[in-house]
């Protein structure tokens, strides 16, 4: 296994780039899962939008009792009465809603003429709908109790509006199959490791080949007695057993960093997940073989990984939830392992259940996986042998170690 | 002997292969993806049609208002694709394989299932309040005022009382923070140039910078020209970028011409003054200043938003200082500023925080390249 040594070697050579790699993903991990924590409960919490209030009417029933219905539905932001910090809260999305109450807008709703409130969202989004019907709604029942006559003090119908916005329809949160829903912090960290699995392995395998692609270390090689294919498979074997030990290495972080959060999830599931890594670990393993056979300096071998491993997770939805890609991008993705790998996890997660039928869309989300891997593993064999018989390719690899 | 250096750093500048991949094809590449992928992405959030469920029992039969009210909000541009089910086990089989978002019961405090949280179960909670809120205040008006009970239908339709309005220039983009974190990220790969002009420009790392160390020119000079020749180079490739995506994939960053030139400038100084200083402060092997030199503007344009977009506004919320000192942070800002702002104190304050960073890092770069003597190399 002299080979399989030498490919070891080459590996250690290059520890650092590997460190460098892993310590970059695992502050990213933890600035995301720090940020992004979101623990499943079984009560229900309504998307509160944050919302900022800026008065110009000052103090009245009317506007106070908006005011209070807003605060208990939404999260608060204080801001100033100035454009500038009201640009600086759109601009750093601090809110997701301004409401401004114009002056003299208590007088005009009294006498039925009221001025427009105007609004700020930040962007179009669903909670700008929450908070446009929170004001809505609590304004309509004033006027409704006002125009309905009655001799009824502001005060009085202020508290009746607000007693009749406590009403609330009752929400029970449902729990399928015996199983706690997995932690979205882990989801993601397994989803993520899409890119890093990728790039990984494809450094691994690429710096092994180039130096074995060395004219003189080829040259030197053919004539070694040792058949081409004991050569080429000790090569495999190191890339493969490097390529399982990063996956080991990465799902072990894992699982101690969020294993806190996976208290009541099934086993089953978990073991899912981090069998969908491995099988993207096996596509990234045959993708870097077939890559391999192109690449022949360090810089084309970074240029080469970023590219790529952008290219499969920005378009497989790794990195941008599915429901964001418009239709026609999403034909093309189904043509990425990363998309059958993101929809594998999807179905792992939310399974309820472990009987053939219910498991069977998984399975065939990691099938599709492997023949992407394997047919990409033949046309890098196609590749190889046709590059192999061709003379321009001899004396074309740079590497530092030549030095 | 300007034109001599300067020239020749251009020509080797376009002839190095894997700096123009990093600083040109790579992020062409990347901003033709990122138009691909967020065609879609400020409409993201918006209302969508969601799949809500019914049990169609006995209390769902006899509250006509209830029914009426629901689907006067359902159908094709409704809030909800209305779903009825004759049992709750049905409902239930129909939440868990995930085609509804939730289901009711109906009642006189109707009761909403549903699994997970987020903004369609929110919205359909929202309406089943309004529904519980109005009915009450309806008893009410009767109750306390029966001679008001005629009026109650034109009462109860709703009047808009909002207006939605804009503060800035533009609307705000989601997608375009995307395509500014791209620009910051080309303007951190301007690292390879400033690399460049220190590898070739160090006796100890080079078999050129040993030559050029002993030819009978100014030191300063030698730097200064090199520098500037990256500096043009790595500027070009910007402006080339920012013109393909304005031009020809037609994605409009406004209309300051001058000032987004200005910021693709500064944006470029701080690259290639990080480059040379990264270069010049460290003693490793070439390929490992890449690796640091790689690593660290992916952090640093992580942190900006280009993976995760938005990312860069809670940083900015939770840990202010870091969002500072992150120079891809202040490029993005500083263009995203250009766009939003219809003034341009925040612009200058991000472009003044890149100029200053730049000079810092040129004055390290200075001292560490100053007087250096080679015992042996």
């Amino acid at each position: 296994m002299k080979v399989f040594k030498a490919c070891m070697l080459v590996i250690k050579h290059y520890y650092m780039t590997y460190v460098i790699n892993i310590v970059i993903f695992m502050v990213l991990a933890i600035v995301l899962s720090g940020f992004m924590a979101q623990q499943f409960d079984t009560n229900f919490f309504a998307v509160r939008p944050n919302l900022a209030i800026v008065n110009r009417d000052g103090e009245s029933p009317i506007v106070d009792g908006l005011i209070k219905h807003l605060r208990e539905n939404s999260n608060e932001v204080e801001l100033n009465d100035d454009k500038r910090a009201l640009q600086d809260a759109t601009f750093y999305h601090a809110v997701d809603y301004i409401l401004i109450i114009p002056q003299g807008f208590r007088d005009s709703f009294i006498e039925g003429t009221p001025k427009t409130l105007e609004t700020v969202k930040t962007t179009q989004t669903a909670r700008g709908f929450v908070a446009d019907s929170l004001v809505e709604q609590y304004l309509n029942l004033v006027r409704v109790y006002m125009a309905a006559g009655g001799d009824k003090s502001e005060e009085s119908i202020v508290s009746t509006a607000l007693h009749d916005l406590s009403n609330e329809a009752t929400v029970v949160k449902k729990q399928f199959g015996t199983s706690a829903p997995v932690d979205q912090v882990f989801i993601m960290y397994v989803q993520m490791l899409n890119f890093i699995l990728v790039t990984l392995v494809f450094l691994s395998v690429t710096n092994v080949t180039m130096v074995f692609k060395r004219s003189d270390l080829r040259m030197r090689n053919l004539c070694a007695p040792l058949k081409p294919r004991a050569l080429n498979l000790q090569q495999v074997l190191a890339c493969a057993a490097m390529s399982t030990f990063v996956w080991m290495l990465l799902v072990t972080v894992g699982v101690i960093m969020y294993g806190g959060n996976l208290g009541g999830v099934d086993t089953r599931i978990i073991v899912l997940m981090l069998l969908n890594s491995f099988v993207i670990t096996i596509f990234a393993l045959a993708l870097a073989a077939l890559a391999s056979n192109f690449v022949s300096s360090g810089n084309a071998q970074n240029a080469v990984a970023n590219i790529m491993t952008l290219a499969l997770c920005f378009l497989g939805g790794v990195f941008v939830p599915r429901y964001m890609l418009s239709d026609s991008l999403l034909a093309v993705s189904r043509f990425l392992p990363t998309y059958w790998n993101v929809i594998a996890l999807e179905r792992a997660t939310e399974l309820t259940s472990f009987d053939s039928s219910t498991l069977a869309p998984f399975w065939q989300a990691i099938a599709i996986q492997l023949a992407f891997a394997a047919a990409v593993f033949c046309v890098s064999l196609l590749v190889g042998k046709h590059i192999n018989q061709s003379e321009r390719f001899v004396n074309s690899v740079r590497t530092e170690l030549e030095g | 002997m300007f034109r001599n250096i300067y020239g020749k750093r251009i020509l080797f500048s376009l002839r190095d292969r894997s700096t123009m991949i990093w600083t040109l094809i790579f992020p062409l590449v990347l901003g033709t993806l990122f138009f691909a992928v967020f065609g879609g992405i400020d409409t993201s959030g918006l209302l969508e049609t969601s799949p809500l469920g019914v049990v169609n029992d006995e209390a769902f039969r006899q509250d006509e208002a209830f029914k009426v009210a629901l689907e006067s909000v359902s159908g094709e541009d409704g809030l909800f694709e209305l779903h009825i089910f004759e049992n709750t086990s049905d409902a239930d089989s129909a939440l868990e394989n995930g085609d509804i978002t939730g289901y009711v019961i109906a009642g006189d405090i109707p009761t909403l299932i549903i699994t997970s949280d987020g903004i369609s179960q929110t919205i359909a909670k929202s309406f089943l309040d309004r529904f519980i809120q109005t009915r009450s205040s309806i008893i009410h008006v009767i109750a306390t005022n029966p001679a008001a009970a005629a009026d109650l239908p034109a009462l109860l339709a709703p009047v808009t009382f909002t207006e939605e309005i804009t503060l800035s220039n533009n609307p705000p983009s989601n997608v375009l923070n995307y395509f500014y974190a791209l620009f910051a990220m080309v303007s951190m790969y301007g690292g390879f140039q400033g690399l460049n002009t220190v590898v070739y420009l160090q006796a100890n790392m080079s078999a050129l910078g040993a030559r050029r160390t002993v030819s009978p020119a100014k030191r300063w000079k030698l730097v200064l020209y090199d520098l500037l020749g990256g500096l043009t180079i790595q500027f070009a490739c910007l402006v080339i970028l920012v013109a393909y995506l304005s031009l020809v994939l037609g994605i409009d960053f406004g209309s300051q011409v001058g000032l987004i030139l200005l910021t693709c400038l500064a944006g470029s100084m701080l690259g290639v003054s990080f480059g040379a200083m990264v270069s010049v402060s460290s003693k490793f092997k070439e390929n490992a200043k890449v690796a640091i030199l790689i690593s660290v503007s992916m952090l640093s344009v992580f942190l900006s938003g280009l993976m995760v977009g938005g990312i860069n506004y809670i940083i900015a919320q939770r840990a202010p200082i870091v969002a500072w000192i992150n120079p891809a942070a202040r490029i993005t800002d500083a263009f995203y500023s250009l766009y939003f702002y219809d003034t341009y104190g925040h612009f200058f304050l991000n472009i003044g925080i890149v100029f200053g960073m730049s000079v810092i890092m040129f004055i390290i770069t200075a001292v560490f390249l100053r007087r250096q003597r080679y015992e042996s190399i």
